[in-house]
Protein backbone atom coordinates (compact mmCIF):
# COMPACT_ATOMS: atom_id res chain seq x y z
CA UNK A 1 0.00 0.00 0.00
CA UNK A 2 1.04 3.25 -0.97
CA UNK A 3 2.41 4.97 2.26
CA UNK A 4 0.08 8.14 1.44
CA UNK A 5 -2.55 5.95 0.90
CA UNK A 6 -2.16 4.48 4.37
CA UNK A 7 -2.24 7.86 6.38
CA UNK A 8 -5.81 8.27 5.12
CA UNK A 9 -7.24 4.87 5.56
CA UNK A 10 -6.04 4.17 8.84
CA UNK A 11 -7.59 6.95 10.40
CA UNK A 12 -10.88 5.18 9.69
CA UNK A 13 -14.39 6.53 11.01
CA UNK A 14 -16.56 7.87 7.40
CA UNK A 15 -16.20 11.20 5.92
CA UNK A 16 -17.94 14.53 7.73
CA UNK A 17 -19.00 17.45 6.02
CA UNK A 18 -17.10 20.48 6.47
CA UNK A 19 -19.93 21.68 8.42
CA UNK A 20 -20.76 18.53 11.07
CA UNK A 21 -16.47 18.50 11.37
CA UNK A 22 -17.09 22.41 11.71
CA UNK A 23 -19.19 21.94 14.84
CA UNK A 24 -17.41 18.86 15.88
CA UNK A 25 -14.18 21.32 16.61
CA UNK A 26 -16.49 23.96 17.87
CA UNK A 27 -17.46 21.59 20.53
CA UNK A 28 -14.40 21.48 22.35
CA UNK A 29 -13.03 24.88 22.64
CA UNK A 30 -13.00 24.35 25.68
CA UNK A 31 -10.23 21.72 25.78
CA UNK A 32 -6.72 21.32 25.94
CA UNK A 33 -4.34 23.64 23.73
CA UNK A 34 -4.10 23.68 19.84
CA UNK A 35 -1.00 23.49 17.92
CA UNK A 36 -0.69 25.80 15.57
CA UNK A 37 2.69 24.15 13.84
CA UNK A 38 2.82 20.46 13.08
CA UNK A 39 3.87 18.49 10.18
CA UNK A 40 1.91 15.22 8.75
CA UNK A 41 3.37 12.49 6.51
CA UNK A 42 6.49 11.05 5.72
CA UNK A 43 9.98 12.67 5.12
CA UNK A 44 13.43 11.35 5.16
CA UNK A 45 15.28 14.00 7.48
CA UNK A 46 12.87 13.29 9.61
CA UNK A 47 13.60 9.82 11.67
CA UNK A 48 9.68 10.02 13.49
CA UNK A 49 7.68 11.45 11.05
CA UNK A 50 4.21 10.52 11.95
CA UNK A 51 2.57 8.20 8.99
CA UNK A 52 0.01 7.16 10.64
CA UNK A 53 -3.14 8.84 12.31
CA UNK A 54 -2.96 6.89 15.23
CA UNK A 55 0.56 8.02 15.79
CA UNK A 56 0.08 11.72 15.38
CA UNK A 57 -3.24 11.21 18.08
CA UNK A 58 -0.75 9.00 20.40
CA UNK A 59 1.74 12.22 19.90
CA UNK A 60 -1.27 14.83 20.60
CA UNK A 61 -1.81 12.56 23.92
CA UNK A 62 1.36 12.41 25.02
CA UNK A 63 1.92 16.12 25.19
CA UNK A 64 -1.87 16.84 26.31
CA UNK A 65 -2.63 18.73 23.01
CA UNK A 66 -6.30 18.75 21.50
CA UNK A 67 -6.11 19.82 18.13
CA UNK A 68 -3.38 20.05 15.48
CA UNK A 69 -3.02 22.59 12.76
CA UNK A 70 -1.10 21.02 10.16
CA UNK A 71 0.64 20.49 6.72
CA UNK A 72 1.29 17.75 4.81
CA UNK A 73 5.09 17.06 3.68
CA UNK A 74 4.34 16.35 0.84
CA UNK A 75 2.64 19.82 0.24
CA UNK A 76 6.29 21.47 1.12
CA UNK A 77 8.31 18.94 -0.48
CA UNK A 78 6.79 17.05 -3.11
CA UNK A 79 3.63 18.86 -4.71
CA UNK A 80 1.56 21.51 -3.09
CA UNK A 81 -1.59 20.00 -4.72
CA UNK A 82 -1.34 16.92 -3.63
CA UNK A 83 0.10 17.49 -0.05
CA UNK A 84 -2.95 19.49 0.60
CA UNK A 85 -5.60 16.87 -0.60
CA UNK A 86 -3.92 15.05 1.41
CA UNK A 87 -4.22 17.23 4.82
CA UNK A 88 -8.13 18.08 3.45
CA UNK A 89 -8.69 14.11 3.38
CA UNK A 90 -6.93 13.54 7.15
CA UNK A 91 -8.79 16.47 8.88
CA UNK A 92 -12.44 15.27 7.33
CA UNK A 93 -11.74 12.14 9.02
CA UNK A 94 -10.48 13.50 12.52
CA UNK A 95 -11.37 16.56 13.73
CA UNK A 96 -8.47 16.70 16.59
CA UNK A 97 -6.62 17.71 13.00
CA UNK A 98 -7.30 21.00 11.22
CA UNK A 99 -6.05 21.68 7.61
CA UNK A 100 -3.03 24.12 6.84
CA UNK A 101 -2.82 24.20 2.92
CA UNK A 102 0.34 25.56 1.58
CA UNK A 103 0.61 27.09 -2.29
CA UNK A 104 4.24 27.91 -4.63
CA UNK A 105 2.84 31.18 -6.03
CA UNK A 106 4.37 31.15 -9.66
CA UNK A 107 2.14 32.52 -12.36
CA UNK A 108 2.34 28.70 -13.64
CA UNK A 109 1.39 27.32 -10.65
CA UNK A 110 -1.45 29.55 -9.32
CA UNK A 111 -2.45 31.52 -12.06
CA UNK A 112 -5.58 33.23 -9.91
CA UNK A 113 -4.40 33.69 -6.46
CA UNK A 114 -8.03 35.04 -6.04
CA UNK A 115 -9.39 31.97 -7.15
CA UNK A 116 -7.08 29.52 -5.41
CA UNK A 117 -8.57 31.36 -2.04
CA UNK A 118 -12.41 31.15 -2.95
CA UNK A 119 -11.41 27.17 -3.24
CA UNK A 120 -10.34 27.26 0.12
CA UNK A 121 -13.06 28.36 1.07
CA UNK A 122 -15.04 26.15 -0.38
CA UNK A 123 -13.15 23.62 1.24
CA UNK A 124 -13.46 25.22 4.83
CA UNK A 125 -9.41 25.70 4.62
CA UNK A 126 -8.75 28.20 6.91
CA UNK A 127 -5.07 29.45 7.39
CA UNK A 128 -2.19 28.46 4.33
CA UNK A 129 1.68 28.29 4.83
CA UNK A 130 4.67 29.37 2.75
CA UNK A 131 8.45 28.19 2.68
CA UNK A 132 9.82 31.15 0.95
CA UNK A 133 13.58 31.31 0.73
CA UNK A 134 16.37 30.61 -2.12
CA UNK A 135 19.21 28.93 -0.50
CA UNK A 136 17.76 26.01 1.93
CA UNK A 137 16.80 23.33 -1.01
CA UNK A 138 13.77 22.62 1.01
CA UNK A 139 11.60 26.04 0.59
CA UNK A 140 10.01 27.18 -3.15
CA UNK A 141 13.17 29.05 -4.82
CA UNK A 142 11.14 32.77 -3.69
CA UNK A 143 12.05 35.73 -1.77
CA UNK A 144 8.84 37.29 -0.58
CA UNK A 145 8.27 40.59 -2.42
CA UNK A 146 5.60 42.06 -3.74
CA UNK A 147 6.34 40.82 -7.16
CA UNK A 148 6.20 37.24 -6.59
CA UNK A 149 3.46 37.04 -3.23
CA UNK A 150 1.98 40.31 -3.32
CA UNK A 151 -1.08 39.51 -4.90
CA UNK A 152 -1.36 35.97 -3.11
CA UNK A 153 -0.86 38.04 0.11
CA UNK A 154 -3.84 40.53 -1.16
CA UNK A 155 -6.19 37.70 -1.67
CA UNK A 156 -5.54 36.41 1.98
CA UNK A 157 -5.64 39.83 3.67
CA UNK A 158 -9.09 40.31 1.71
CA UNK A 159 -10.72 36.90 3.31
CA UNK A 160 -8.56 37.39 6.62
CA UNK A 161 -7.01 34.08 6.27
CA UNK A 162 -4.12 33.90 8.35
CA UNK A 163 -0.64 33.12 7.23
CA UNK A 164 2.24 31.35 8.70
CA UNK A 165 5.67 31.35 7.92
CA UNK A 166 8.59 30.21 9.32
CA UNK A 167 10.87 33.54 10.77
CA UNK A 168 14.60 31.96 9.71
CA UNK A 169 12.91 31.55 5.75
CA UNK A 170 12.19 35.51 5.52
CA UNK A 171 14.12 38.25 7.09
CA UNK A 172 13.09 41.32 9.40
CA UNK A 173 12.82 43.89 6.45
CA UNK A 174 10.67 41.01 5.05
CA UNK A 175 8.17 40.26 7.73
CA UNK A 176 7.86 44.47 8.01
CA UNK A 177 7.19 44.80 4.36
CA UNK A 178 4.36 42.37 4.42
CA UNK A 179 3.21 43.24 7.72
CA UNK A 180 2.75 46.82 6.60
CA UNK A 181 1.62 47.08 3.15
CA UNK A 182 -1.00 44.45 4.32
CA UNK A 183 -2.35 45.48 7.59
CA UNK A 184 -5.40 43.61 7.61
CA UNK A 185 -3.45 40.33 7.15
CA UNK A 186 -3.33 37.93 10.07
CA UNK A 187 0.42 37.57 9.81
CA UNK A 188 2.06 34.66 12.06
CA UNK A 189 5.18 34.17 12.22
CA UNK A 190 6.48 30.85 13.77
CA UNK A 191 10.18 30.12 15.12
CA UNK A 192 11.56 33.31 15.91
CA UNK A 193 14.18 32.76 18.44
CA UNK A 194 14.57 34.59 21.57
CA UNK A 195 17.93 35.75 20.61
CA UNK A 196 16.51 38.22 17.92
CA UNK A 197 14.19 39.69 21.06
CA UNK A 198 14.95 43.34 19.89
CA UNK A 199 13.23 42.48 16.59
CA UNK A 200 10.43 40.65 17.80
CA UNK A 201 9.81 43.37 20.52
CA UNK A 202 9.94 46.34 17.83
CA UNK A 203 7.59 44.59 15.24
CA UNK A 204 5.27 43.76 17.99
CA UNK A 205 4.92 47.31 18.38
CA UNK A 206 4.99 48.66 15.15
CA UNK A 207 2.72 46.13 13.24
CA UNK A 208 -1.01 45.01 14.96
CA UNK A 209 -1.34 42.51 12.88
CA UNK A 210 1.73 40.69 13.58
CA UNK A 211 1.69 37.60 15.90
CA UNK A 212 4.23 35.15 17.36
CA UNK A 213 4.33 31.42 17.64
CA UNK A 214 5.91 30.67 20.68
CA UNK A 215 8.55 27.54 20.38
CA UNK A 216 11.87 29.31 20.01
CA UNK A 217 10.24 32.32 23.12
CA UNK A 218 12.34 30.93 25.37
CA UNK A 219 13.74 34.25 26.75
CA UNK A 220 14.10 34.81 30.43
CA UNK A 221 11.02 35.97 31.82
CA UNK A 222 10.09 36.72 28.36
CA UNK A 223 6.68 35.67 27.71
CA UNK A 224 5.58 37.30 31.27
CA UNK A 225 7.37 40.97 29.86
CA UNK A 226 6.06 40.61 26.22
CA UNK A 227 2.18 39.79 27.32
CA UNK A 228 2.52 42.60 29.70
CA UNK A 229 4.10 44.84 26.60
CA UNK A 230 1.87 44.05 23.71
CA UNK A 231 -0.83 41.55 25.29
CA UNK A 232 -1.31 38.00 25.25
CA UNK A 233 -3.42 38.49 21.86
CA UNK A 234 -0.31 38.20 20.07
CA UNK A 235 1.31 34.63 20.60
CA UNK A 236 0.28 31.39 19.43
CA UNK A 237 1.28 28.00 20.70
CA UNK A 238 3.13 25.96 18.53
CA UNK A 239 5.46 22.59 18.61
CA UNK A 240 7.23 22.48 15.52
CA UNK A 241 6.67 18.92 15.94
CA UNK A 242 7.71 16.10 14.78
CA UNK A 243 11.52 17.79 14.27
CA UNK A 244 11.00 19.36 17.73
CA UNK A 245 9.17 19.03 21.13
CA UNK A 246 6.74 21.19 22.53
CA UNK A 247 8.49 20.09 26.02
CA UNK A 248 10.08 23.47 26.49
CA UNK A 249 7.50 25.97 25.48
CA UNK A 250 4.52 24.49 27.06
CA UNK A 251 5.66 24.39 30.53
CA UNK A 252 6.92 28.04 30.34
CA UNK A 253 3.23 29.38 29.32
CA UNK A 254 1.84 27.16 32.12
CA UNK A 255 4.19 28.61 34.66
CA UNK A 256 4.33 31.73 33.78
CA UNK A 257 3.23 34.77 36.05
CA UNK A 258 0.60 35.82 33.27
CA UNK A 259 -3.59 35.57 33.90
CA UNK A 260 -4.78 32.45 33.46
CA UNK A 261 -7.04 33.66 30.92
CA UNK A 262 -4.23 34.74 29.11
CA UNK A 263 -2.56 31.20 28.61
CA UNK A 264 -5.82 30.24 27.47
CA UNK A 265 -5.95 32.66 24.69
CA UNK A 266 -1.96 31.52 23.99
CA UNK A 267 -3.10 27.80 23.87
CA UNK A 268 -5.76 27.96 22.11
CA UNK A 269 -8.71 31.17 22.25
CA UNK A 270 -6.14 33.26 19.54
CA UNK A 271 -5.71 30.52 17.45
CA UNK A 272 -9.91 29.79 17.07
CA UNK A 273 -10.06 33.68 16.91
CA UNK A 274 -8.13 33.78 13.78
CA UNK A 275 -9.43 30.44 12.50
CA UNK A 276 -12.92 31.80 13.33
CA UNK A 277 -12.51 35.02 11.54
CA UNK A 278 -11.40 33.97 8.30
CA UNK A 279 -13.71 34.65 5.57
CA UNK A 280 -15.89 37.11 7.88
CA UNK A 281 -16.29 34.34 10.60
CA UNK B 1 5.62 8.10 43.84
CA UNK B 2 4.73 6.77 40.37
CA UNK B 3 7.21 5.96 37.80
CA UNK B 4 5.90 8.67 36.05
CA UNK B 5 4.73 11.20 38.56
CA UNK B 6 7.10 13.77 37.51
CA UNK B 7 5.54 13.82 33.66
CA UNK B 8 2.02 13.62 34.89
CA UNK B 9 2.50 16.40 36.67
CA UNK B 10 3.94 18.39 33.96
CA UNK B 11 1.30 17.33 31.61
CA UNK B 12 -1.54 18.67 33.82
CA UNK B 13 0.30 21.73 34.14
CA UNK B 14 1.79 21.57 38.21
CA UNK B 15 5.30 21.06 39.28
CA UNK B 16 5.56 18.10 41.71
CA UNK B 17 5.76 18.57 45.17
CA UNK B 18 9.00 17.80 46.76
CA UNK B 19 10.87 17.65 43.46
CA UNK B 20 14.21 19.02 43.58
CA UNK B 21 17.25 20.06 41.49
CA UNK B 22 20.61 21.42 41.53
CA UNK B 23 21.49 24.07 38.65
CA UNK B 24 25.09 23.26 37.58
CA UNK B 25 24.98 25.64 34.31
CA UNK B 26 23.69 29.05 35.47
CA UNK B 27 25.03 32.14 34.42
CA UNK B 28 24.59 36.08 36.42
CA UNK B 29 24.41 39.17 34.83
CA UNK B 30 24.20 41.87 32.01
CA UNK B 31 24.47 40.64 28.44
CA UNK B 32 24.08 42.61 25.52
CA UNK B 33 23.56 40.85 22.50
CA UNK B 34 19.75 40.59 23.01
CA UNK B 35 17.56 41.90 25.62
CA UNK B 36 16.73 40.14 28.75
CA UNK B 37 13.89 41.71 30.58
CA UNK B 38 14.13 41.73 34.98
CA UNK B 39 17.48 39.87 34.67
CA UNK B 40 18.62 40.30 37.91
CA UNK B 41 19.39 38.48 41.32
CA UNK B 42 15.53 38.22 42.17
CA UNK B 43 14.38 37.54 39.12
CA UNK B 44 16.72 34.60 39.15
CA UNK B 45 15.89 33.59 42.89
CA UNK B 46 12.21 33.15 42.16
CA UNK B 47 12.64 31.68 39.22
CA UNK B 48 14.99 28.84 41.25
CA UNK B 49 12.21 29.22 44.61
CA UNK B 50 9.07 28.15 41.58
CA UNK B 51 11.38 25.07 39.97
CA UNK B 52 12.54 23.96 43.59
CA UNK B 53 15.95 24.56 42.39
CA UNK B 54 17.91 23.99 45.62
CA UNK B 55 21.54 25.72 44.48
CA UNK B 56 22.67 27.26 41.20
CA UNK B 57 26.39 27.28 39.93
CA UNK B 58 26.55 30.68 38.79
CA UNK B 59 29.33 32.06 36.84
CA UNK B 60 29.69 35.92 35.78
CA UNK B 61 28.89 36.70 31.85
CA UNK B 62 30.52 39.73 32.44
CA UNK B 63 33.84 37.24 33.09
CA UNK B 64 33.14 35.70 29.82
CA UNK B 65 33.00 38.44 27.92
CA UNK B 66 34.64 41.02 28.70
CA UNK B 67 36.31 41.22 32.59
CA UNK B 68 37.54 38.70 34.31
CA UNK B 69 38.19 39.77 37.40
CA UNK B 70 35.49 42.21 37.85
CA UNK B 71 32.70 39.53 36.76
CA UNK B 72 33.98 37.01 38.89
CA UNK B 73 34.07 39.83 42.07
CA UNK B 74 30.62 40.24 41.09
CA UNK B 75 29.44 36.49 41.31
CA UNK B 76 31.01 36.82 44.95
CA UNK B 77 28.69 39.67 45.91
CA UNK B 78 25.78 37.68 45.22
CA UNK B 79 27.13 34.73 46.94
CA UNK B 80 28.19 36.98 49.81
CA UNK B 81 23.83 37.61 49.76
CA UNK B 82 22.49 34.83 48.84
CA UNK B 83 24.79 31.69 50.22
CA UNK B 84 22.34 29.21 50.80
CA UNK B 85 21.09 30.23 46.65
CA UNK B 86 24.40 29.89 44.95
CA UNK B 87 27.92 27.89 44.55
CA UNK B 88 30.71 30.34 43.20
CA UNK B 89 32.06 29.85 39.69
CA UNK B 90 35.24 31.10 38.65
CA UNK B 91 35.85 32.08 34.92
CA UNK B 92 39.06 32.08 33.55
CA UNK B 93 40.41 33.19 30.16
CA UNK B 94 43.25 31.14 28.83
CA UNK B 95 44.23 34.14 26.50
CA UNK B 96 45.89 35.74 29.48
CA UNK B 97 47.50 32.61 31.20
CA UNK B 98 49.55 34.77 33.52
CA UNK B 99 46.47 35.75 35.41
CA UNK B 100 45.16 32.46 35.51
CA UNK B 101 46.65 30.88 37.80
CA UNK B 102 45.94 33.85 40.47
CA UNK B 103 42.09 34.07 39.50
CA UNK B 104 41.71 30.33 40.68
CA UNK B 105 43.57 31.14 43.52
CA UNK B 106 41.84 34.26 44.45
CA UNK B 107 38.12 33.01 43.73
CA UNK B 108 38.53 29.80 45.68
CA UNK B 109 40.13 31.25 48.87
CA UNK B 110 39.32 34.52 49.09
CA UNK B 111 35.21 34.37 47.70
CA UNK B 112 34.47 30.96 48.28
CA UNK B 113 33.90 30.04 44.52
CA UNK B 114 33.52 25.89 44.29
CA UNK B 115 33.73 25.26 40.33
CA UNK B 116 35.19 26.38 37.41
CA UNK B 117 34.02 27.91 33.61
CA UNK B 118 35.68 27.58 30.50
CA UNK B 119 34.07 28.87 27.62
CA UNK B 120 36.20 28.12 24.82
CA UNK B 121 33.96 29.24 21.74
CA UNK B 122 34.13 32.84 23.63
CA UNK B 123 37.74 32.89 24.31
CA UNK B 124 38.34 30.77 20.74
CA UNK B 125 40.35 28.69 22.79
CA UNK B 126 41.03 24.79 22.43
CA UNK B 127 40.21 22.60 25.90
CA UNK B 128 43.34 20.64 24.77
CA UNK B 129 44.93 24.10 24.94
CA UNK B 130 48.03 24.27 27.22
CA UNK B 131 47.03 27.37 28.92
CA UNK B 132 44.12 25.06 30.70
CA UNK B 133 46.87 22.63 32.07
CA UNK B 134 47.02 24.64 35.23
CA UNK B 135 42.88 24.56 35.24
CA UNK B 136 43.49 20.62 35.34
CA UNK B 137 45.46 20.46 38.34
CA UNK B 138 43.98 22.89 39.95
CA UNK B 139 40.51 21.53 40.25
CA UNK B 140 41.89 18.19 40.63
CA UNK B 141 43.97 18.94 43.86
CA UNK B 142 40.71 20.87 44.89
CA UNK B 143 38.16 18.08 43.94
CA UNK B 144 36.49 21.20 42.24
CA UNK B 145 34.18 20.31 39.09
CA UNK B 146 35.00 22.17 35.54
CA UNK B 147 32.01 23.22 33.27
CA UNK B 148 33.89 23.12 30.04
CA UNK B 149 31.85 24.67 27.00
CA UNK B 150 33.69 22.77 24.64
CA UNK B 151 34.72 23.80 20.78
CA UNK B 152 32.80 21.00 18.66
CA UNK B 153 36.19 18.99 17.82
CA UNK B 154 37.10 19.07 21.66
CA UNK B 155 35.91 15.64 22.52
CA UNK B 156 39.53 14.06 21.67
CA UNK B 157 40.64 16.37 24.04
CA UNK B 158 38.48 15.77 26.66
CA UNK B 159 38.89 12.63 26.44
CA UNK B 160 42.47 12.54 27.17
CA UNK B 161 42.24 15.06 30.12
CA UNK B 162 39.50 12.92 31.40
CA UNK B 163 42.39 10.19 31.25
CA UNK B 164 44.60 12.18 32.64
CA UNK B 165 43.45 13.35 35.73
CA UNK B 166 41.02 10.69 36.73
CA UNK B 167 40.71 13.01 39.72
CA UNK B 168 39.16 15.66 37.84
CA UNK B 169 35.32 16.41 37.56
CA UNK B 170 34.93 17.52 33.87
CA UNK B 171 31.04 18.58 32.80
CA UNK B 172 31.09 18.93 29.16
CA UNK B 173 28.18 21.90 27.98
CA UNK B 174 25.64 21.42 25.83
CA UNK B 175 26.34 17.68 25.29
CA UNK B 176 29.23 19.46 23.09
CA UNK B 177 26.42 20.90 20.98
CA UNK B 178 27.33 19.91 17.16
CA UNK B 179 29.21 16.75 18.16
CA UNK B 180 26.39 14.52 20.38
CA UNK B 181 27.78 11.46 19.43
CA UNK B 182 31.18 12.29 19.91
CA UNK B 183 30.22 13.46 23.18
CA UNK B 184 27.91 10.61 24.78
CA UNK B 185 31.28 8.08 23.57
CA UNK B 186 33.78 10.00 25.85
CA UNK B 187 31.21 10.76 28.74
CA UNK B 188 29.68 6.93 28.65
CA UNK B 189 33.51 5.86 28.65
CA UNK B 190 34.69 7.93 31.46
CA UNK B 191 33.73 7.77 35.15
CA UNK B 192 35.07 11.50 35.39
CA UNK B 193 33.45 13.06 32.39
CA UNK B 194 29.79 14.15 32.59
CA UNK B 195 27.52 16.00 30.73
CA UNK B 196 24.39 18.57 31.20
CA UNK B 197 20.96 18.83 29.38
CA UNK B 198 20.74 22.48 28.62
CA UNK B 199 20.41 23.71 24.89
CA UNK B 200 17.92 26.36 23.07
CA UNK B 201 17.12 24.12 19.92
CA UNK B 202 16.33 20.36 20.82
CA UNK B 203 15.61 17.69 18.36
CA UNK B 204 13.34 15.31 19.14
CA UNK B 205 14.14 12.59 21.44
CA UNK B 206 17.97 13.56 22.35
CA UNK B 207 17.31 13.48 26.33
CA UNK B 208 16.56 9.78 25.67
CA UNK B 209 19.20 8.91 23.70
CA UNK B 210 21.27 10.76 25.96
CA UNK B 211 20.38 8.68 28.69
CA UNK B 212 20.40 5.25 26.35
CA UNK B 213 23.70 6.26 25.42
CA UNK B 214 25.78 7.66 28.87
CA UNK B 215 23.09 6.39 31.60
CA UNK B 216 20.99 8.86 33.63
CA UNK B 217 24.04 8.94 36.29
CA UNK B 218 26.16 10.54 33.95
CA UNK B 219 23.62 13.83 32.68
CA UNK B 220 23.18 16.62 34.69
CA UNK B 221 20.58 19.52 35.08
CA UNK B 222 21.55 22.53 34.25
CA UNK B 223 19.43 25.70 32.37
CA UNK B 224 21.64 28.44 31.15
CA UNK B 225 20.00 31.37 33.09
CA UNK B 226 19.60 34.42 31.88
CA UNK B 227 20.12 33.41 28.21
CA UNK B 228 17.34 30.73 28.61
CA UNK B 229 14.34 30.99 30.45
CA UNK B 230 14.86 27.89 33.07
CA UNK B 231 11.55 26.37 33.15
CA UNK B 232 12.43 25.27 29.32
CA UNK B 233 14.45 23.18 30.28
CA UNK B 234 13.08 21.93 33.03
CA UNK B 235 10.54 20.88 31.67
CA UNK B 236 11.75 18.92 28.60
CA UNK B 237 13.30 16.68 31.43
CA UNK B 238 9.22 16.30 33.05
CA UNK B 239 8.21 15.32 29.76
CA UNK B 240 11.18 13.30 28.73
CA UNK B 241 10.28 9.40 28.14
CA UNK B 242 12.51 8.14 31.38
CA UNK B 243 11.44 7.13 34.42
CA UNK B 244 11.18 9.09 37.69
CA UNK B 245 14.58 7.63 39.42
CA UNK B 246 16.33 8.87 35.97
CA UNK B 247 14.90 12.13 35.89
CA UNK B 248 15.80 12.52 39.63
CA UNK B 249 19.75 11.22 39.33
CA UNK B 250 19.71 14.33 36.53
CA UNK B 251 18.05 16.87 38.81
CA UNK B 252 19.54 16.34 41.41
CA UNK B 253 21.39 13.08 42.71
CA UNK B 254 24.77 13.62 40.41
CA UNK B 255 25.05 17.16 41.50
CA UNK B 256 25.07 16.22 44.70
CA UNK B 257 27.10 13.15 43.91
CA UNK B 258 29.62 15.72 42.61
CA UNK B 259 29.25 18.48 45.16
CA UNK B 260 29.76 15.88 48.30
CA UNK B 261 33.52 15.76 46.94
CA UNK B 262 34.56 19.15 47.10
Amino acid sequence: MDRREFICISSGGSLMLPEMMHALRAQATSGGPVDCNFMLGPSSRIPNAYEKVEDVIAEMDYYGIEQVLAYHSYSRFIDAGQGNELIAGIARQSHRVRPCWVIYPSPAELPNPEEFVERMHARDIRALRIFPGQRDPNTFGLPVRSWSFGSLFSALEQHRVPLFVERPLLSWEEIYDVATRFKRLPFVILDAHFGESRNIYTLLELCPNLYFGTTYLLLFNGLDDMVRRFGAERFLFDSGLPEREPSMVLPIIYFSRIREQQKQLILRGNFERLWGSAYGG
Amino acid sequence: MADDSIYQAVRGGRIPKGLSAIDVHCHFGRFSNYYIPNNDVNAMISAMDLLGIRQAWISSIVAIFNDVRGGNKEVAQALRDHPDHFLGTTVVNPNFPEQLKDELKRCYEEFGFRAVKLHCPVHRYSVGGAAYEAVWKFASEKKVPVLAHTLEDDMSHVERIGKEYPDLVLIVAHANQLQFEACFKVVGSLPNVYTDIVSSGFPYGLIERMVKAVGSEKVLFGTDVPYLDPVSQWGKLAFARLDDGAKENIYLRNAEKIRSRI
